[in-house]
């Protein structure tokens, strides 16, 4: 007999698995909600601090062209005070080709880590040649603390899924009491009543709709096994009589 | 009469969905709760070298700008321009020696007269004041640069993602609470409910059946139990039955009498209660419109996942492909998903009533499966529009077979109240899905989206194995295509034609056109963004969702349809072309908000109205043929929506298309209202018929 189990119950166990499945995707969502958001905030800082720089840098080139030593110069200054920045590089792209390599292709010099980022400035003074200047910046930072959030998410993650499972599996257990009670009253009840007819005296009013209903369903029954009782002493159950009657 | 006493089934519902709703809740706002202070402490520093940045670069420009005597607008502008480009920088200001402010800009601190420059870093009020020098100006003049910082700027940072975390919690709780209803409804409330309806039964003398076995529930001894009563009932029945055939065939004039009292015994016995015929006794099923809820609303979720981007998603497509304007070009899946959708519906009724729900739930879940995976595998604009069928083929599939499903229920007991069984998961899965979708769009590729719904689909394939019993679907096998034949009669019916015509097929070119096509291409353009896009479809679905079972409650009591169908035609169409006037997101999130309210008007009434409109049809054909047919029309109309407004926008742009589709709506309801209320054709007119 299951009924006083709730434990080792068909139900428990899969309402437990359905809940330990909707809270594990519960769990990766907002974990990975989480890793986003930081993500996003950590390379938004870091590329508006940069667009910042290029920004100036630009602002600049309007005085100093690139082609000068003054340009080198701050070049030079803006690397000295951001480590982050790998390299800065001008490229003539009036026409594709004036130069080795199109800044675009210096974007991947070191995949996984550097990102660039382009502004455009006059080559020269009173001409429409225009240099693209590439700000090569190095994202390693911010991928080794990507790492250690991953991390981080992943042991909270885990022992959250342990500690909610076990609020979840044991939350299952005392909310189908009622139902194991409730169960386990009719299964007595119902089965005294098989036995010997006798009803088990309840001393507390039926507290559910189902129990009121099992109640009316329990007095049918006893007519029924009185009329089984009134068949069975005429012998009319009984199968070996039947032969002998005839 | 009324129990006084609560039903326990209810009670367990409520309980394990709070309890559910409880750790989803935990788990997020303690995973955000736990990460909250390290996020701050890591991103503490990169705030702070920007901020530095920032202020070195702001420093040597008004160096360079005080040098070359530039006048103090110039100075005033660069300030308003670089409070836009750090949003960190909360206030700049210039002071002389004599702490006079010369120039500022953004948000003075209260209590900043009170600070000096002794020391370079300060408070006022809520933000951090640095004090720069500048020791130097044409004028001769000392001057210090003020730069204020919001102190909660960083810790209030986590919050920008609020929504987003908020949309990923109520979507959890959404879908966690379909599934949990739904392994409740298989693993609790079907047994249970079977053993009150064999309790139900046994009271009125039916002895016929027996219950499944359930060992190991919390029911299998009971099972147990109540299947040894019947099966002693029918043992001794069985045992009088031999009784009384032996007595009969005995011709001893001795026992004449026994005959005859066995004989008016077992007729009095017979005609109070029905036994088994012997063998086996079968188990008793008990069906339940709730089956499909699961299976259609995850169906739901996976599909609408994608329709925040899937105009744009195959708008990446067109660069390689040459012959299509781009709008057709994006419509075209659209239009393929939904066509595939409506043929599969109307021919899978023949097939459908030969199988068992679980089998073509399972078919229609691993189509799906097929069709998602496909898509976000296509590489070509052809394979993509092959998988979109697919994917609607299995979607169609479903939805004709729990339509059918449900209605073989509703048949019974209220037609209304249990096509909710049908609308409520599929709507529900509309407005999770969809906002979902937008969520995750702006996060991870549209291709790992389609992956999502695949998985999606799967599950539904894998759960539907699980929790849905293998009972026959609508109809004996016997029948044949009913929708075909219920075709001829339809459209002869006057009233039906007009109400088609009129209301249920241009509505659904309207909801289809700006649901799944103008929203998102257009909102697209106002820069909102895929998560703003989808709760913007979400917010049209919630519309509908909340709106239609009251509505359609109101318009079957009062006898409002005409009304009811107008009201909805005039909203969404006095609404929609306020787009003339106002081009801006708030007016379509406005019109959006109009054409869910006008559709709940025009949805509720019209399938309230179809069982009086079709009295004389459902004589010859059955409900779910009709049902079928109607669905078909609505199908057609949800299929040509995003092509016909996909033309129209090439002609005439997006928001004059809107604007043409709102006057259109205005035009049917004049029609509709003249044709329905002036000639006094009721479509509520007719007598109830058997899906009343």
């Amino acid at each position: 007999m299951n009924d006083g189990d709730i434990s080792t119950s068909k139900q428990a166990r899969i309402l437990t698995l359905g809940m330990g499945g909707i809270l594990a995707a519960s769990i990766f969502l907002g974990a990975y909600l989480n890793y986003h958001a930081f993500k996003s905030v950590l390379f938004d800082l870091t590329r508006t601090r940069l667009q910042i720089v290029a920004t100036d840098l630009q602002a600049r080139s309007t005085n100093i062209f690139p082609h000068t030593p003054e340009f080198q110069n701050l070049i030079d200054q803006i690397k000295k005070s951001d480590p982050q920045i790998r390299s800065i590089e001008i490229f003539d792209i009036s026409e594709y080709g004036a130069t080795d390599q199109h800044p675009s292709s210096h974007a991947q010099t070191t995949p996984g880590t550097d990102n660039t980022m382009v502004v455009e400035v006059p080559l020269t003074p009173n001409s429409d040649q225009i240099a693209a200047i590439a700000l090569n910046y190095s994202l390693a930072t911010e991928r080794l603390q990507l790492a250690r959030k991953r991390n981080h998410l992943l042991i909270i993650s885990l022992s959250g899924f342990a500690l909610l499972t076990a609020l979840s599996g044991f939350g299952i257990r005392w909310i189908l009491r009622p139902a194991r009670d409730l169960s386990r009253r009719m299964t007595h009840d119902f089965s005294s009543l098989l036995e010997d007819k006798r009803t088990i005296e309840q001393n507390t009013p039926p507290r559910w709709q189902e129990e009121t209903d099992y109640l009316g369903f329990r007095e049918n029954v006893r007519a029924i096994l009185n009329v089984l009782e009134e068949a069975e002493d005429y012998g009319l159950t009984d199968p070996t009589s039947s032969g002998e009657r005839a | 009469m009324s129990n006084p006493h609560p039903r326990l089934a209810d009670g367990l519902q409520h309980r394990i969905l709070l309890l559910m709703a409880f750790l989803v809740i935990f788990s997020f706002a303690g995973i955000s709760g736990l990460t909250w202070s390290d996020d701050e402490t890591s991103l503490r520093s990169h705030v702070a070298v920007k901020i530095d940045t920032a202020t070195i670069l702001l420093r040597q420009k008004i160096l360079i700008h005080e040098r070359q005597g530039h006048p103090d607008e110039a100075l005033r502008e660069l300030f308003r321009q670089t409070l836009i480009q750090v949003p960190e920088f909360a206030y700049l200001a210039v002071m002389n020696e004599s702490q006079k402010l010369l120039i500022e800009a953004g948000v003075r601190p209260p209590g900043l007269a009170d600070l000096t420059p002794r020391t370079n870093n300060q408070i006022a009020g809520n933000q951090d004041i640095r004090f720069i020098k500048i020791d130097t100006d044409t004028k001769g003049r000392k001057l210090f640069v003020l730069v204020g910082v919001e102190r909660d700027t960083l810790r209030l940072r986590p919050l920008d993602h609020l929504p987003v975390l908020l949309t990923g919690l109520f979507g959890m709780i959404g879908v966690g609470y379909m599934i949990l209803n739904s392994l409740l409804e298989s693993c609790f409330y079907a047994p249970f409910r079977s053993i009150l309806g064999l309790m139900g039964r046994i009271n009125a003398g039916d002895f016929r059946v027996q219950l499944t076995p359930a060992s190991g529930t919390l029911f299998g001894t009971l099972t147990e139990a109540l299947n040894s009563f019947v099966t002693r009932v029918n043992g001794h029945f069985t045992v009088m039955s031999l009784l009384a055939s032996d007595l009969e065939a005995d011709s001893n004039p001795d026992n004449q009498q026994s005959r005859k009292r066995l004989g008016a015994h077992m007729a009095q016995l017979l005609n109070r209660f029905h036994f088994a015929d012997g063998g086996q006794i079968p188990a008793l099923i008990i069906g339940s419109a709730t089956h499909t809820r699961l299976p259609l609303f995850l169906l739901a979720f996976a599909e609408t996942l994608t329709y925040a981007f899937l105009p744009n998603y195959v708008a990446g497509f067109h660069s390689l492909e040459t012959g299509y304007d781009i709008e057709v070009f994006m419509a075209l899946p659209i239009t393929a998903f939904f066509g595939a959708s409506t043929l599969a519906s109307a021919l899978s009724e023949y097939w459908i009533s030969r199988s068992t729900l679980k089998s073509v739930l399972m078919m229609g879940g691993g189509l799906c499966f097929a069709g998602y995976a496909g898509t976000a595998l296509s590489t070509t604009y052809e394979s993509l529009i092959i998988f979109r069928v697919v994917s609607g083929w299995g979607i169609g599939t479903v939805i004709a077979s729990c339509q059918a499903h449900v209605t073989r229920f509703s048949a019974e007991e209220n037609f209304s109240e249990n096509q909710n069984a049908f609308f409520q998961p599929l709507l529900s899965g509309g407005v999770i899905g969809v906002s979902f979708g937008g969520l995750l769009a702006n996060n991870i590729g549209f291709s790992e989206i389609f992956t999502i719904a695949a998985i999606t689909a799967l599950l539904t394939t894998v759960l539907t194995a699980i929790t849905v019993d293998n009972f026959p679907n609508s109809r004996p096998s016997s029948s044949s295509n009913k929708v075909l034949e219920a075709l001829p009669s339809l459209f002869t019916n006057f009233r039906f034609v007009l109400f088609a015509s009129l209301a249920v097929l241009p509505s659904r070119i309207f909801l289809g056109g700006f649901l799944f096509f103008l929203i998102p291409v257009y909102l697209f353009e106002f820069d909102l963004g895929f998560m703003g896009i989808g709760w913007v479809l979400a917010a049209v679905l919630l519309v509908i969702f909340i709106m239609t079972p009251p509505m359609a409650r109101l318009a079957d009591k009062f006898g409002l349809t005409v009304l009811s169908i107008f009201a909805g035609l005039v909203i969404t169409g006095a609404i929609t072309i306020s787009v003339i006037q106002w081009q801006n997101t708030l007016t379509v999130i406005a019109i959006a908000i109009a054409v869910g309210i006008g559709h709940a008007l025009i949805l509720a009434p019209s399938l309230a109205a179809l069982p009086k409109l079709c009295a004389s049809e459902l004589s010859a054909t059955t409900p779910v043929s009709i049902l079928t047919v109607y669905r078909s029309v609505e199908g057609i109309g949800i299929t040509l929506g995003p092509l016909a407004a996909a033309v129209l926008a090439k002609q005439v742009g997006y928001a004059q298309t809107i604007f043409y589709l709102g006057c259109a709506s205005l035009v049917l309801a004049v029609l509709f209202g003249t044709t329905f209320a002036i000639l006094r054709l009721r479509p509520d007119a007719a007598e109830s018929g058997p899906l009343s």
